[in-house]
């Protein structure tokens, strides 16, 4: 008898879930009660083991009905936590609300800061983040310059695989490192086969080592002339890569070495005989390397 | 927590200045405008633009250089070993 009188208190419960849920509008009140219920049935709470106690003495309508007193105590007891908890909820809502309140107002600021010279960056301001014009004016840098950064890793092959802002430099670095080179290369390629073209052209065995170095020097004292007479790009690129020119050579074999002289230096290296040899030297040693 | 990211900040911000002042020495520009610091955005901007620039070079000369070997004369011994250096 004293066996049954939980099952019974249970179904009791049940259905007085039940009855919450019927006359409960809010959905979340109601799935609350079936949860609190469920959890009831499965460890007692101190109403539940005390309504259990009395079960034990007295009778099933007693027991029901202290079950029946019960039920409606801890559901009070439920409704006030849901009722604190619901309080916190909105605690909480006004505080994100004023976050938000907060960050609508930064944005504000940034337009009214920002935007109208500089056009449409978007600005924003999380919860926690300072918003003196300082740090704003600091964001929108670095916003612009991880742009930057994204349309550099669009151009370097490559580029996109790597993560962090040092090895991305790296990478950029190394390329524009390796264009110049190329550019630096093919321009030298083509200064050295004009004339060289010419040369042989009037002179078969003129395979001569000095004769080569003498036609590569006229090819470099003009280069302006030659170069640029079907090129768009710039000249300045153009006249780097040659002038540098005398510097590649000493690299041919794999080092990557610049120089970041200006045309003056090709002038000098060609009026001076002890550097025409090296150059004749360089070349010679240029033209065995490609083969 | 602030100051341990602050002091781990500091110096990939120093490693980064120091490939920021790499990549500007590389920058043709950099050597007409001397030793200003300029902008990193700036910066990055005329890297962009350098590597279009570049891009354009290259394929300009190569197409240079193909037309080269297109016009050259193909009975000439000297062209004859031209071409083979140029091809190997």
């Amino acid at each position: 008898m004293a066996d049954f009188s939980p099952h019974h208190s249970l179904l009791l419960k049940a259905t007085a879930a039940g009855a919450a849920i019927a006359t409960t509008n809010d959905p979340n009140i109601s799935s609350f009660f079936l949860y609190n219920h469920s959890h009831g049935s499965q460890a007692p709470q101190p109403a539940n083991a005390a309504a259990a106690a009395i079960v034990e003495d007295a009778s099933l309508e007693s027991s029901v009905s202290a079950v029946l007193d019960t039920s409606p105590s801890v559901d009070r007891k439920r409704k006030a936590a849901e009722d604190s908890a619901h309080s916190k909820d909105s605690c909480k809502d006004g505080k994100s609300r004023r976050g938000k309140k907060a960050s609508k107002e930064v944005e504000e600021k940034s337009t009214t800061e920002d935007e109208p010279p500089k056009g449409y960056i978007h600005v924003r301001a999380r919860r926690g983040q300072a918003t003196d014009s300082h740090s704003l004016a600091e964001r929108v840098r670095r916003e612009r310059i991880s742009e930057r950064m994204r349309m550099l890793q669009a151009l370097v092959p490559g580029c996109d695989k790597v993560t962090g802002k040092a090895l991305i430099l790296d990478e950029i670095i190394n390329y524009v490192q390796s264009l110049q080179n190329q550019v630096e290369f093919l321009s030298m390629r083509i200064a050295s086969m004009s004339p060289v073209l010419y040369g042989f052209g009037m002179d078969s065995d003129g395979l001569h080592d000095q004769k080569i170095g003498g036609m590569f020097q006229e090819a470099l004292a003009m280069p302006n002339p030659v170069l640029n007479q079907s090129s768009p790009a710039p000249s300045q690129a153009i006249m780097d890569t040659t002038s540098t020119t005398s510097y590649s050579l000493q690299s041919q074999h794999g080092a990557i070495s610049f120089s970041q002289d200006n045309g003056s230096y090709l002038m000098q290296a060609v009026g001076e005989p002890r550097q025409q040899e090296m150059l004749n030297q360089l070349v010679f040693n240029n033209m065995c390397s490609f083969q | 927590m602030s100051s341990r990211r602050s002091s781990r900040g500091s110096i990939s911000e120093e490693e980064i200045n120091e490939l920021i002042s790499k990549l500007q020495s590389l920058l043709p520009n950099s050597r007409r405008r001397g030793s200003s610091q300029a902008s990193t955005t700036k910066l990055l901007k005329e890297t962009c633009n350098y590597i279009k620039s570049l891009h354009r070079e290259v394929d300009d000369l190569s197409d240079r250089l193909s037309d080269l070997m297109a016009t050259m004369d193909h009975n000439s011994p000297g062209a004859e070993i031209i071409r083979s250096i140029l091809r190997s």
